[in-house]
């Protein structure tokens, strides 16, 4: 009695009489062999098997992986015990090689944070051992902002801890056009902030009140750099603020108050 | 020779027709400082009836002096030679101030005409308005900068001083500078404000009448028997202001004046400029309004400029 064999891409399957393989749930493309074909032949294409061919509906392409897949559900009911060890290594072997993945983005996504870390901590040092105090009352810039927000109804803790300096942000190595840098943010006690001198000489009025007020609301207000984009030019988080040499005080005044509003809406939410 | 001549002949009478509303000043001073034109008229009539066919010389006699609303007419006869000086009117003025009696004509308002006839032919007619009697005709000079002044609070302003006016410090803490004429004075003083103004955001403010009568109160209550008299919205060098003027009794030392200020109130990014001036309430203050509106208009805010 000739057996046949089938299968569903993966495994092989069989062997089955001719009823047998009648009951198996096949399409007219599962491929099939028996002892004589030289290779897998779509069913369509054996001869010998049409009555079973013609017997199947053509299936519909949305219809193909259902049936595939029901072919192995259906597989799966035998227990061929060479296929279901081939499975179960198949399954270990993809759940260790998942583990490893997993590890290892872990791995390297611990050691891109301890390292971005270590160079953060390298710049934090080399801009803090940099830094030097100035004839610039930059106080004069934190007690207007403290008063410009309070009139917007924000009340932020003025930390006793203030710190801003000048420092050499130019001469960085791994930083470039470093206008001011703000290390008090989500921090109430401190204010710190680091004032390229270079940039310093170079701003006119209107542009060292958006750099001081910039640096003073990721310190103070805990606000975020806006993304680098054209529709976030002229507000106070736009990150390139060198950009800013013709905007006059009025642009400051109310970009600075929009920003405010923004906040203290966002507080009494 | 000929033109020496002239002058000679044209001088002597000028000094002499003088003579006549100088005389009148005696009358005018013991009138009360406020003229009305029935006082002007009953002046008019004392001269023409002491001083009518009057020879002051050089062939010049009093004709007649008679009133027509505030101006006195003094009318004279010529002879056939006489001719008007040049620049007689200049000199007519000019000859009243340094007489010491410019001044009465110009605070009791009185406009002077002289009228000079040769028969009954109007040879010249000469028109002094009380104003011009007056010696507050100023120009205006340089420019003074307030930028860098302690007082300034980082405000850089420019404007014009008048010619004949004196710079001078304060001792009010936000007063930083002043210009002063006698008892006159215009006053640059900025004070700290509670916020940042843009120009768009300082238009808005004074246009909100509950704020504007708000401030007027304020304003108008540090004098007694205060009055605004009239205060609008203006541009001063591009920048929104409240132009206002107040009147109202000053008591110093149990001394009370009555005095009038106009003011300009600037919102100036966060601080307020407010160019003051005025002096005692009466017609030095209506001359010098021009001069003090040239002097605001000649406020330059150069910042803006910069960028």
């Amino acid at each position: 009695m000739k057996k046949y064999f089938y299968t569903n891409g993966i495994d092989k399957i069989g062997p089955f009489s001719l009823e047998e393989l009648k009951e198996q749930n096949l399409s007219r493309d599962t491929k099939v062999w028996f002892y004589g074909l030289d290779n897998w032949k779509p069913l369509y294409e054996i001869e010998e098997l049409n009555s079973l061919t013609n017997s199947i509906p053509p299936t519909l392409k949305t219809f193909e992986t259902k049936g595939i897949d029901n072919s192995r559900k259906k597989a799966n009911k035998f227990p061929e015990k060479t296929i279901a060890k081939k499975k179960t290594k198949n399954r270990k072997a993809l759940k260790v090689l998942l583990i490893v993945v997993i590890v290892l983005a872990m791995v390297s996504f611990i050691g891109y944070i301890s390292i971005k870390n270590q160079a953060d901590k390298e710049l934090y040092t080399s801009i803090a051992s940099s830094a030097y105090e100035t004839d610039v009352d930059f106080n004069f810039y934190v007690e207007k902002f403290y008063r410009d927000i309070e009139n917007y109804g924000i009340f932020p803790k003025k930390p006793k801890t203030q710190i801003i300096k000048f420092a050499k942000l130019d001469q960085l190595d791994n930083a470039t056009h470093i206008h001011g840098l703000s290390y008090g943010k989500d921090n109430d006690d401190i204010i710190e902030i680091y004032i390229n001198p270079t940039t310093w000489d170079k701003f006119n009025k209107p542009m060292r009140y958006f750099l001081m007020y910039h640096e003073l609301s990721h310190d103070v207000l805990n606000v975020d750099d806006l993304e680098d984009l054209p529709s976030n030019e002229g507000k106070l988080m736009y990150p390139a603020i060198y950009k800013y040499v013709s905007k006059t005080m009025d642009d400051f005044i109310e970009t600075s108050h929009a920003l405010f509003e923004e906040v203290a809406a966002k507080q009494n939410k | 020779m000929n033109e020496i001549s002239l002058n000679n002949y044209t001088k002597l009478p000028l000094k002499k027709i003088i003579l006549i509303p100088i005389f009148l000043c005696y009358f005018l001073i013991s009138f009360s400082q406020v003229l009305s034109e029935n006082d002007i008229k009953q002046l008019a009539q004392k001269v023409n009836t002491e001083l009518a066919g009057m020879d002051i010389g050089n062939g010049i006699t009093v004709r007649a002096c008679y009133s027509f609303g505030r101006t006195l007419v003094y009318q004279y006869d010529v002879d056939d030679f006489w001719f008007p000086p040049e620049k007689m009117k200049e000199d007519l003025i000019s000859n009243f101030k340094e007489a010491g009696y410019a001044e009465i004509y110009f605070n009791s308002d009185v406009n002077v005409d002289f009228h000079y006839y040769s028969g009954n032919k109007l040879l010249k007619k000469i028109s002094i308005k009380s104003n011009e009697f007056s010696n507050l005709h100023f120009k205006l000079g340089d420019f003074i900068s307030i930028n860098g002044h302690p007082k300034a609070k980082g405000v850089n302003l420019q404007l014009k001083q008048p010619i004949g006016w004196k710079l001078e410090e304060s001792d009010f803490p936000n007063i930083v500078i002043k210009f002063c004429y006698k008892t006159n004075s215009y006053i640059v003083n900025v004070k700290d404000n509670v916020s940042f103004f843009s120009r768009k955001e300082a238009k808005e403010l004074l246009s909100d009448s509950e704020y504007i009568n708000n401030l007027m109160f304020e304003y108008s209550s540090v004098l007694k028997q205060s009055e605004i008299l009239n205060h609008k919205i203006v541009t001063v060098d591009r920048y929104p202001a409240l132009e206002f003027t107040i009147r109202g009794n000053h008591e110093r030392t149990g001394i009370e004046i009555r005095i009038i200020m106009k003011s300009w109130m600037i919102l100036y990014e966060d601080k307020i400029i407010l160019l003051q001036c005025g002096g005692e309430d009466g017609k030095e203050f209506k001359t010098l309004e021009n001069l003090y509106n040239l002097i605001t208009n000649s406020v330059i805010f150069p910042e803006q400029y910069n960028y």
